[in-house]
Parts: structure tokens; C-alpha cells; sequence
């Protein structure tokens, strides 16, 4: 079943579509709005700043989720919550967003590919 | 000649319209299963679809071929050693197709897959005997060559189609002009290969000097070196590479039983049937506040790529 930014519920099926996925059964009517009444629903992942984040770090605080540039981090987030792992936190921008505020990498000075 | 690309970045998926303005017959090379735009296409350059290759059965997207069938009449065409359930026409070795003054000859290269063809085109008005390009498919890739390991589980070993697609490279492909337009059906970011460029359309000269897979090595140092490091490969793969061989449901058809408006209440309902929730919206959204359980692929990257891997 499909959660989407109003109107874009037919190309998120689209898109599943064109891989064979031919098993939506629907869509959710009004998006997240319906969680507005049902807070006991709602989950979240925390998305720091690349600064905050670094700070967790030196205060060797839960772990972090990251990626290259944060779309593939909420992915994993999403399953490690589905799973029952709390609290879960990624870096928002990815180790890009963190390069660009000139935080510190060790081993390799760049992404590469 | 008409001659158009058609590319999807986010399944880095490259697909043809070749016709003649004069007959107004065109065909379509490995097409995606939405369809709308080829019709789109044939339409403003008054052309009519009748013909639609797959240069292979591919595994990591539905082919619109049955779309196109269904919709204008096309008829389909595979490498002759290709199984599928509905009526296509074998191509082999020599074969051809001429549209008009735009011809398309065959060229059976396998080791991506089995059945995989090439598909040289030539413009009459300016040669018979140097084509304008050759469609490569998943044989041969702007810097990189299909991967030869993704049928195992269908009974083919990476070592005998990598010897294959050797074989098809070196006594086939390289043989053609060196000004000869490449044209491959994947890009970069495709999983059919490991290291496929971002361009996407080179000549044969150039991939013959810069191609690390067209280098003079042994077949043996060949097998090893393309199936060596490559990405792993979703299931969905082995899925999608035997439902482009049968029939099944248009696209169309699908999407009108799919687009269903569902209440939270009967959403959670089919959650405890064990249905996933997959949302859609960015990261960033997702982050503030989701559905607890649902899973997030954002529309904004590769989102098919990871649907097909991730969901059941």
C-alpha cells in the first residue's frame, strides 16, 4: 500500500509498474493527514545537522545511520524502526552534507565513486 | 532516418525509436512498459509503430512489448533462441528488417543473456555497407560490458555465457567501423554492470581504446575480469527476466485495479494481513513523522531499484 505527496500516488505505482511490482492494493487517501487524529501512529527518525551530529559522535551517543547523500539512510532507518529498533538517528545531507560543513573524514578524502 | 534515444535515470534504462519519414513505419527498441511516450514520439513525427525488439529478455524492468501489441498492433521480435509465452518473431544472425530506407540487420551476441541480439542500423541514403550505429543492448555498455552471472539461477553459468559474450565482443562487435554510433540499453547506475559510464552513446573506436572489458586479454583472464566486484544483484532480477517471457496484465489493466483511495482504518486492516506499507514522500518528510511500520523509498531517487529489492 502506498503513502505519497497528494497527487503523486499514481506515479509511485507507475513507477513499481515498469519492475513488474503489480501488487498495490491502494493507496492512502489524504496522506499522513489521517495521522493528525492518531498520534499513537506516528513514528520518526531524527535528522541531524551535520554539526549536531558530529557532536553525538564526541558524546559517543546512539548510533547513527548515514549515507552518501541522506535517501538511502531513511531506507534503513525505516527498517531498523519497522524492527523495533529506538531511537534511530541519520545524518540529514549524508556524509556529503557533512564534507560540505568541512567536518573531519577519516580514510578516504572523498566519496570516489 | 528518425533516430531517438529515450532514457530513464532513475532505472538507467535506454530505449529506441528508429523510422522512416517517408514510409512513416518505425520501430521501438527495448521499450519501457509505460508506453505513452513512443506513441507520443510517433505521433508528432507522423510515424506509426509496427515493430518492437527486445534485444534481450531483460531483468531489471518490464519490457512494454505486450503494451504496444495490445495498443497499436506491433509486432514483437527476439533472438531466435528466446523462449517466451506469446508470438514473437525469431530474428538470427543476418537478418533483417528494412523500414524503408532505413534498414535494421541482426547480429546474435549472447552472454548477458542467451538470447541476446544486436541491432545494426543503417541509413540507405548514405551507406549499405557502414551502419549509422548498432543498438548493443545488454551486451556491450558505454565503458562496460553486461554482466554474465545473472542467469544462474536459471541454468546458465557466469562462465559459459561469460565465454559467450566473449566470444560475441571479439568476433562480432569489434568487427564493425570504429565511427559506428554505440548504442546500449543501460547507463550508469544500471546493476548490469560495475562500472558503465554516464554517457550515454559513444562510437566503437572509442570503447574499443577505452572499454577496460575490450582490452586483448584471453577469454579465460576475460571470464574472470567481468565477473569479478559486480554490484549484487536484487531478486527481483529473476522475477522480472522470466515475467518479460510470458503474458500477463498491461500496464494499463494493472494501474486501474491498483489506484484504489484506502482509509487509515482500511490500510491498518490490511496491514495486520500482512500487506507493506511503502511511503513514498523524501527522507526529510519521512524523518519528521511516518506511519509507524511503513517503510520509506522516496520518489526522488532510485526508488524502483530499491522497491524491487526491499519489498516482497
Amino acid at each position: 500500500m502506498l503513502i505519497a505527496d497528494p497527487g503523486r500516488e499514481y506515479e509511485a505505482a507507475l513507477r513499481l509498474g515498469r519492475i513488474g511490482f503489480d501488487h498495490v492494493a491502494g493507496y492512502l487517501q489524504n496522506g499522513l493527514n489521517n495521522l493528525v487524529e492518531r498520534p499513537e501512529l506516528i513514528a520518526f527518525s531524527e535528522r541531524f545537522s551535520p554539526q549536531f551530529a558530529a557532536e553525538l559522535l564526541l558524546a559517543k551517543e546512539p548510533p547513527l545511520v548515514y549515507c552518501a547523500g541522506g535517501y538511502r539512510s531513511s531506507i534503513v532507518a525505516s527498517l531498523l524502526l519497522r524492527r523495533g529498533f529506538e531511537p534511530v538517528a541519520e545524518i540529514a545531507g549524508g556524509i556529503a552534507a557533512w564534507e560540505a560543513a568541512k567536518l573531519p573524514l577519516r580514510g578516504a578524502t572523498s566519496l570516489g565513486k | 532516418m528518425i533516430f531517438k534515444q529515450f532514457y530513464l535515470p532513475c532505472l538507467a534504462h535506454a530505449s529506441y525509436v528508429i523510422g522512416d519519414e517517408k514510409t512513416g513505419t518505425a520501430a521501438v527498441v527495448d521499450p519501457q512498459r509505460d508506453t505513452d511516450q513512443y506513441l507520443a514520439f510517433a505521433t508528432e513525427n507522423t510515424l506509426q509503430i509496427r515493430h518492437v525488439f527486445l534485444t534481450h529478455l531483460h531483468a531489471d524492468f518490464i519490457a512494454g512489448h505486450l503494451e504496444l501489441r495490445d495498443r497499436v498492433g506491433a509486432t514483437i521480435y527476439l533472438g531466435r533462441t528466446a523462449k517466451a509465452a506469446y508470438a514473437f518473431s525469431p530474428l538470427g544472425d543476418g537478418d533483417i528488417l528494412d523500414l524503408g530506407r532505413v534498414r535494421l540487420k541482426i547480429m546474435e551476441t549472447p552472454g548477458h543473456t542467451p538470447e541476446s541480439i544486436s541491432i545494426l542500423v543503417y541509413d540507405l541514403n548514405t551507406s549499405e555497407a557502414r551502419p549509422y550505429a548498432v543498438l548493443t543492448g545488454g551486451t556491450l555498455f558505454i565503458g562496460d560490458v553486461g554482466r554474465p552471472d545473472l542467469r544462474a539461477a536459471l541454468g546458465w553459468s557466469a562462465t559459459e555465457l561469460g565465454g559467450m559474450l566473449f566470444d560475441s565482443l571479439h568476433t562480432k562487435l569489434l568487427g564493425l567501423p570504429d565511427e559506428s554510433l554505440v548504442y546500449p540499453a543501460h547507463g550508469a547506475g544500471s546493476l548490469c554492470g560495475k562500472a558503465i559510464s554516464k554517457e550515454t552513446m559513444s562510437t566503437l573506436g572509442e570503447q574499443r581504446r577505452k572499454n577496460y572489458a575490450l582490452q586483448p586479454m584471453s577469454k579465460e583472464a576475460f571470464i574472470q575480469v567481468v565477473t569479478a566486484d559486480q554490484p549484487e544483484a536484487p531478486a527481483y532480477f529473476t522475477y522480472d527476466a522470466v515475467l518479460n517471457s510470458e503474458e500477463r496484465p498491461t500496464l494499463d489493466q494493472t494501474l486501474a485495479r491498483e489506484m484504489n483511495p484506502l482509509t487509515l482504518d482500511a490500510l491498518l486492516e490490511l496491514r495486520a494481513k500482512g500487506a507493506q506499507i511503502l511511503d513514498t514522500r523524501d527522507p526529510d518528510e519521512f524523518g519528521a513523522a511516518h506511519l509507524a511500520g511503513s517503510i520509506n523509498i522516496g520518489l526522488g531517487g532510485q526508488y524502483a531499484t530499491w522497491a524491487g529489492t526491499l519489498l516482497n
